[in-house]
């Protein structure tokens, strides 16, 4: 990653958090796009509407929950906001849906390359899943705790385990013959 | 393979950014212009109705037309600019914060809409109505200041004028009520699917 972000004189706080946050958390950003958006344009558009409110939302972090769970908070929330914007412009230019499908059963990785094409299907999966079961997801994905995760959504953490079982076995369905045990 | 396995390649992941970081400055640079851009937009519209209202009051008394009606009209229309200005604050007030939990964001973003759905559907009530009565005001003072000969043949073209303008805001209101059941009714559904679903869990 270009860690020209340096703190130039005259930056704030919030601006020096910032670039410390792109640097060890920028992962976050680009997975959140990922499982959101559709196509590369689209990841751009929506990666660039992240780092935006990401920045704007910066002085708000009052450290009350860790670094990672408040960008998740907001990427996840800039993500949903974002994509009501987009259906309001499809629906104004009326280009027609874009079918969603996910590929068939791909190959156990052993190579990187395999690698990366299980991980597209992985990504597929999570857009055609509800937004909700993709946001528990992608925080059980990177590992999150429960009450990490109950902190992002809102839930309690019971709820949490509760709707991340049945978003497993969503994920199961759409990526059966790839992944056999993800429930 | 299995879940185990899936999370771990989900880690493996490059940890940071595809391509180079933006820089604060050039974030701030993107908020500022985009801050412009709507305060423009927001001047304009609001600057509209206060120039048409100018516009008007110049021509009635260019024309010593300046009377009850007339001024009603004018008046109608610098109010109408002024609720319009009104509710553009309230709304950069009332943004969600982004870094709400997702079940709190997800209701502000229900909330948001139900009060664009709102305004639409009563679209007539707070836009049109005024609008009209505006016209009307403005017409009748114009009508009241002519001669009385002129007066009755006058009365030819105002209703003609009047049915155009009548037969405007019918188009008017049925755009608003399209937008509605096209645009935000789908995304207030998707929205309440996305709350229903995390409460669900409940």
């Amino acid at each position: 990653m270009d860690t020209s972000a340096t703190i130039a004189p005259g930056q704030t706080d919030a601006d020096t958090r910032f670039a410390s946050w792109l640097e060890a958390h920028g992962g976050i950003v680009e997975k959140v796009a990922r499982a959101h958006a559709r196509d590369a344009r689209e990841r751009d558009e929506l990666r660039q509407e992240l780092l935006c409110q990401l920045w704007a939302s910066a002085p708000r972090f009052a450290g009350q929950s860790l670094a990672a769970t408040w960008i998740y908070r907001v990427c996840l929330n800039t993500a949903l906001t974002w994509r009501r914007g987009t259906r309001r412009r499809e629906n104004r230019t009326d280009s027609g849906a874009t079918v969603e499908t996910v590929p068939g059963p791909a190959p156990a990785p052993d190579t990187a390359a395999e690698r990366r094409d299980l991980l597209d299907h992985l990504y597929a999966a999570l857009r055609a899943l509800a937004p909700g079961d993709r946001a528990l997801l992608l925080l059980q994905l990177d590992g999150l705790a429960y009450r990490e995760m109950a902190n992002v959504t809102g839930l309690t953490e019971n709820h949490v385990g509760v709707a991340l079982t049945r978003a497993r076995q969503r994920l199961a369905a759409q990526m059966k013959g790839i992944v056999d045990e993800l429930e | 393979m299995n879940w185990n396995d899936l999370e771990n390649l989900w880690r493996n992941q490059a940890a940071c950014l595809a391509g180079p970081a933006p820089s604060a400055a050039a974030l701030a640079d993107t908020f500022r212009r985009r801050a412009r851009r709507l305060f423009w937009r927001d001047t304009i519209e609001a600057g509209a109705g206060f120039a048409v209202a100018a516009f008007f009051a110049l021509m009635a008394w260019r024309i010593g037309a300046l009377n009850v009606g007339t001024v009603g009209g004018i008046a109608t229309v610098i109010a109408l600019g002024g609720f319009f200005v009104r509710e553009r604050l309230r709304v950069r007030r009332r943004r969600p914060a982004f870094d709400a939990p997702l079940r709190h964001h997800v209701e502000a973003e229900i909330a948001e809409v139900l009060r664009q759905i709102a305004l639409l559907r009563q679209v007539f009530w707070w836009y049109l109505l005024p609008c009209g009565v505006a016209v009307a005001l403005y017409l009748g003072g114009l009508w009241w200041a002519m001669p009385p000969h002129v007066r009755a043949g006058a009365m030819g073209f105002l209703g003609w004028y009047a049915a155009a303008v009548v037969a405007l805001y019918a188009g008017i209101w049925r755009l608003n009520q399209r937008t509605v059941r096209l645009t935000f009714e789908p995304q207030l559904r998707e929205l309440e699917a996305i709350r229903d679903e995390l409460d669900r869990a409940a």
